[in-house]
C-alpha cells in the first residue's frame, strides 16, 4: 500500500537551500506567512505508522520552538486515532513519527508552528490508498 | 499451407479466449488496483517479538492442548474452545457467549490474529498473549487466578510439556506461570490462519495479468466485489489483506445491553488497556526493543470511542455466524440488510460520517453476499 501525497498544483518543492528533499511538498499556510514549510512523507501502508519530515524555510525558522501535527479526513469528519510524536531537530527541521492513516481517501495534514509570535497554521492534502 | 492455416486458427482461438476472458473480468483498472490491496494471502509467518515462544513447535503443541482443556478454568468446566469452537471457525453459533453468566458480546473468531494491533471487540489488549490471559482471569468467564492456575497446571497432564518449554513451574512466580500459559496459547492461535480462497486466485491472476484465470471467478462475486470497493463503502474499514483496518467504528448496532446498561466498546477497552500491566510497553513483554509499544503510548482517547467496536476481518467469516459485537445479525444476508437499511438515528451524532443506507437491490445484495462467501471457500 502506498501513501501518495498530492498538493494543489502538485509541484515538487523549489530548490531552496533548506529544502531537505527534492520530493518535499510545500504546505499551504492558513494566511500570509513569512515561513515556507515543506513536508516529506515516507511511504507506508494503510493503518501502519509512518514518519514525516518537516522543514521551515525563512529568517524566522530557527525561532520555531514547537510544532503540533494532526490529520483529519474532512469528508468523514474524523481524525487520526494516534497522537504523533514531534521531535525538533535543528535549523527549523522537525521529525514526526506515529502518523497513521487508517482509512483510504483524502486526508488533510494540519501543522501548527509556534515561535516568538502568533502560531502559524499550515495544511497539506494527502491521498491515502 | 497447413501450418499457416493452423497458425491462423490458433491465433483466432487465442484471441477469442482473451476476448472472452476480458469480457468476464468486470472490474475497472481502478477497481483492480484496489482489489490487489487485499492480498497476497496468506502472509508469511513472523514471530511475535513480545512472545519468546512464538513459533516454537513445543509451545504451539502445548497451547493447542491447553486450548481445549478445561483445566484452565477454576471449576474445571470451561476451556477456550468452549466459546471458540474449532468446528465453527473458532467462534461460536450463540449470539452472546456463555461464561459463568451470559456475556455481553459474541465470541470473536480466533483466526488471522497476527494481522491485528488490538484484540477483542474493544481492543482492551495490544497483544495476543494478553488477550489469551484475559478470559482466564475474568470472573465471568474462566474465573481463575494466578495461584489457582499454577496449582492446576502442576497437577495436570501438561506439567511436563510446560516444563519443557518454560522450565519447571514449581520455582516460578504464579503471575509468570499465568503469562507463560497465555504465551503458549498465543503461539497456538498464531497458527490459525485461513487459506487461499477463490478471491485470492482471482486477485493473484489479476496481478499476474492472467485474465483467463481471473475470469474463472464467478461474475456474481465480481459484481459483489465492485459494490464492496465502491458504493458499499465496505473497503473504507475492511482494508488490506485481512479485510480489516484493525481500528474501531460505529456500525450502527445498538450498544444497550439492557435498558439501563450499555456496552461502552472502545471507550472501556482503552480504559482497561491503560490500566493493564500486560501491554507491549509493560514488564511481561519479551521484546527489549518494545516494538509495537508505540501504539499503547500514542493511542488517542476520543469522545467518539463510546460504543465503537473493532472492525473484524472477513476471511473465514462465512463460517462464524452470527455477526456484530452482540451477535445480533444471524447471517451474512442479515449483515448486508443491516447496512442496506441502516438506521442513521443509531449512529453517533458527532461521529464519523461514513455510513448511509446503501439502497442495494435484492440482486445486488445477493452479489455482495456471494463476494463475502468467496472469502471463506478455502474450506468446504
Amino acid at each position: 500500500m502506498r501513501v501518495l501525497a498530492f498538493l494543489a498544483g502538485l509541484s515538487a518543492a523549489p530548490a531552496l537551500a533548506c529544502a531537505p528533499d527534492p520530493d518535499a511538498l510545500a504546505l499551504t499556510p492558513e494566511a500570509t506567512a513569512s515561513l515556507v514549510a515543506y513536508a516529506t512523507l515516507a511511504p507506508g501502508r494503510l493503518s501502519q505508522p509512518f514518519e514525516m519530515q518537516l522543514v521551515f524555510c525563512g529568517e524566522d525558522a530557527p525561532a520555531i520552538q514547537r510544532v503540533e501535527v494532526s490529520a483529519i479526513m474532512p469528508a468523514h469528519q474524523h481524525g487520526m486515532n494516534y497522537e504523533p510524536v514531534v521531535t525538533a531537530l535543528d535549523d527549523g527541521r522537525f521529525s514526526v513519527s506515529g502518523m497513521v492513516f487508517h482509512m483510504p481517501g483524502s486526508w488533510q495534514v494540519q501543522v501548527a508552528a509556534f515561535g516568538d509570535g502568533e502560531p502559524v497554521f499550515y495544511t497539506l492534502e494527502v491521498e491515502a490508498r | 499451407m497447413i501450418r499457416r492455416t493452423l497458425g491462423r486458427l490458433c491465433l483466432l482461438v487465442g484471441l477469442m479466449l482473451v476476448s472472452a476472458a476480458q469480457a468476464e473480468v468486470l472490474l475497472s483498472e481502478d477497481e483492480i488496483a484496489r482489489a490487489l490491496s487485499h492480498g497476497p494471502w496468506p502472509p508469511a509467518f513472523e514471530p511475535d517479538p513480545s512472545n519468546r515462544v512464538s513459533g516454537l513447535p513445543a509451545a504451539i503443541a502445548l497451547g493447542e492442548g491447553l486450548f481445549s482443556d478445561p483445566v484452565l478454568s477454576r471449576d474445571g468446566t470451561m476451556a477456550c474452545a468452549s466459546c471458540h469452537d474449532p468446528a465453527h471457525g473458532f467462534a461460536e453459533p450463540r449470539a452472546r457467549a456463555n461464561g459463568k453468566v451470559l456475556l455481553d458480546r459474541n465470541a470473536l473468531a480466533l483466526v488471522n490474529l497476527p494481522a491485528h494491533r488490538w484484540f477483542g471487540w474493544s481492543g482492551d489488549t495490544d497483544n495476543l498473549w494478553a488477550q489469551s490471559l484475559t478470559p482466564i482471569v475474568n470472573a465471568d468467564e474462566m474465573d481463575q487466578d494466578a495461584a489457582g492456575l499454577k496449582q492446576a497446571l502442576v497437577t495436570s497432564r501438561w506439567a511436563d510439556d510446560y516444563a519443557a518449554v518454560f522450565g519447571p513451574p514449581a520455582g516460578q512466580d504464579a503471575d509468570d506461570v499465568l503469562v507463560n500459559i497465555a504465551k503458549a496459547l498465543a503461539a497456538f492461535q498464531e497458527t490459525l490462519v485461513t487459506g487461499p480462497t477463490s478471491f485470492d486466485r482471482f486477485r493473484d491472476a489479476l496481478e499476474a495479468g492472467d485474465l483467463a484465470t481471473a475470469a474463472l471467478y464467478p461474475e456474481a462475486a465480481q459484481r459483489g466485489l465492485k459494490i464492496f470497493l465502491g458504493r458499499g463503502n465496505c473497503a473504507l474499514c475492511h482494508t488490506g489483506p485481512a479485510f480489516t483496518n484493525g481500528e474501531f467504528h460505529d456500525a450502527g448496532v445498538p450498544y444497550f445491553i439492557t435498558e439501563t446498561r450499555v456496552d461502552t466498546g472502545r471507550h472501556g477497552g482503552l480504559e482497561a488497556l491503560k490500566a493493564s500491566p500486560y501491554t507491549l510497553a509493560g514488564p511481561y513483554s519479551d521484546d527489549p526493543e518494545q516494538q509495537g509499544a508505540w501504539a499503547v503510548r500514542q493511542v488517542r482517547p476520543l469522545h467518539s470511542d463510546f460504543g465503537t467496536f473493532r472492525v473484524p476481518g472477513l476471511r473465514g467469516a462465512a463460517r462464524t455466524a452470527p455477526y456484530m459485537h452482540d451477535g445480533s445479525l444471524a447471517d451474512l444476508r442479515a449483515v448486508v440488510r443491516h447496512y442496506n437499511t441502516i438506521d442513521m438515528e443509531r449512529l453517533h451524532a458527532d461521529g464519523e460520517a461514513i455510513l448511509a443506507p446503501l439502497g442495494l437491490s435484492a440482486t445486488e445484495a445477493d452479489d455482495l453476499v456471494q463476494f463475502l462467501r468467496s472469502l471463506s471457500d478455502d474450506q468446504p
